[in-house]
């Protein structure tokens, strides 16, 4: 099956993001190391809240821990914001979560059904991931930068064997064509609403929306946090956006790191 | 969110007269809700240290448990107390150095990845712009920076160890 593509007309996206708050000025690139890290070293005179890099195909995108994203030319929607954040680091977290409540939403008005948070920067459609958050600090002062990449038109045949059990797209998940300008768009206007509750502290309708799309609300989970697996079951979300967690033993314990798979899956 | 208006506003009680009982137990209320580690409240020549107490205690909240395997029955309680007078030697020491605490609560990390050399080492100097520290929450890397120039002296935390918000993280000597 050969893969679709749509192309980035950076005229007509312009057009669009003129009447948008966030996605000013446009830095548009047919290939870039990693749209996030070409954010971060903008300089103080150059950074400016809602620029947005946008790439065609990235040669280092990454998570955390210098981890790869894996994507072909024209297969993928990536892209990164400058935000300029008013509010202490200690919330900073939870613009990870607003993100990936956008995302869910845009997908969910594109008719995808099934699409859930994976705790606390990645999105599933069903059980296969479908996109990846990453917020940073860029170099300016109070600075941060959000990432998103999200598998577009990707088939099976295009993620490596390792991965291909549990990554998809939306091209794998639906029948309908999807443009990725118009998937930029809709994340934009949508996550315009988010940032400015965020800015507003107004943090418990943004959880109250994470936790309704939960993954792993009231299961089981192995949570593998610094070389430790621990199991429990997902109780809720704190107010900070940590994960607070059933353990076997009965205590209650709230996380601020690591990775979350549902128990079943590693017992396959 | 509370724990940060507290260290803003709460850490500066009402800006004209002495600080009162009232004062201080709003200050243990919200040092207590916010699982605040450690506060120090300077106001008109009056000086109080507030402290969490770290024994065992029937509480019901971990946080994030450090690398080491952790003791179940034994979790680290944000219950705080006020502690009578100063504590002389530790505010003697401390107050030669610059400390540099935790912005908020996650993950402390002293290198950029896991195979690289740590950002610092004892007895490096510092400027304003030197990385010293990820502390990394959800995936967010916050890079903590030195904002000050000088020497590093300690290193209070170990590689991958949860840190509570305001957690002091290194000590510079001030150049």
């Amino acid at each position: 099956m050969a893969a679709e593509r749509d192309s980035l007309d950076y005229k007509a996206l312009q057009k669009q993001l003129a009447e948008l708050t966030l996605g000013r000025p446009l830095y548009y690139f047919a290939r870039v190391d990693s749209t996030n890290q070409f954010l971060r070293s903008l300089p103080p005179h150059q950074w400016r809240h809602g620029a947005l890099a946008l790439a065609d195909h990235q040669t280092a995108g990454r998570g955390r821990h210098g981890r790869r994203w894996n994507d072909r030319p024209g297969m993928a929607l990536l892209f990164s914001l400058a935000l300029d954040a008013a509010r202490p680091p200690a919330v900073w977290p939870l613009l990870t979560l607003g993100a990936a409540v956008s995302v869910c939403r845009v997908l969910e008005g594109q008719g995808l059904a099934g699409v859930k948070i994976r705790w606390p920067n990645d999105i599933l459609v069903g059980e296969r991931k479908v996109c990846g958050i990453l917020v940073e600090k860029a170099k300016v002062r109070s600075g941060l930068v959000l990432g998103v990449g999200l598998n577009v038109h990707q088939t099976l045949d295009d993620f490596p064997p390792a991965i291909r059990a549990h990554a998809g797209s939306l091209r794998l998940c639906s029948e309908r064509p999807f443009r990725r300008s118009d998937l930029l768009v809709a994340f934009l206007k949508d996550f315009e609403k988010v940032f400015c509750l965020w800015q507003e502290s107004e943090d418990t309708p943004l959880l109250d929306e994470c936790r309704a799309r939960m993954a792993t609300l009231g299961r089981l989970v192995h949570l593998h946090c610094h070389g430790r697996l621990v199991e429990g079951v997902v109780m809720d979300l704190d107010r900070d956006g940590s994960l607070v967690l059933r353990e076997p033993t009965g205590i209650v314990s709230r996380w601020h790191s690591g990775e979350v798979e549902l128990a079943k899956w590693t017992e396959d | 969110m509370a724990e940060n208006e507290m260290s803003e506003s709460g850490a500066q009680p009402a800006a004209s007269g002495p600080i009162t009982i009232e004062h201080l137990r709003e200050i243990i209320r919200l040092c207590r809700e916010n699982d605040i580690a450690e506060l120090k409240v300077k106001h008109q020549g009056m000086r109080i240290y507030v402290k969490a107490r770290t024994g065992p205690a029937p509480v019901e909240y971990v946080t994030t448990p450090p690398a080491a395997p952790l003791p179940v029955a034994v979790a680290p309680a944000p219950e705080t107390a006020p502690v009578s007078g100063t504590p002389a030697e530790i505010e003697s020491e401390e107050s030669k150095y610059v400390v540099i605490r935790s912005p908020m609560v996650g993950t402390f990390y002293r290198a950029p990845a896991p195979d690289a050399a740590p950002f610092v080492e004892v007895g490096d100097a510092v400027r304003e712009n030197t990385v010293l520290c990820i502390v990394e929450a959800m995936k967010l890397m916050n890079e903590i920076k030195a904002e000050t120039r000088g020497v590093v002296a300690k290193i209070l935390v170990e590689n991958a160890q949860s840190v509570e918000y305001n957690q002091p993280l290194f000590w510079i000597k001030p150049e």
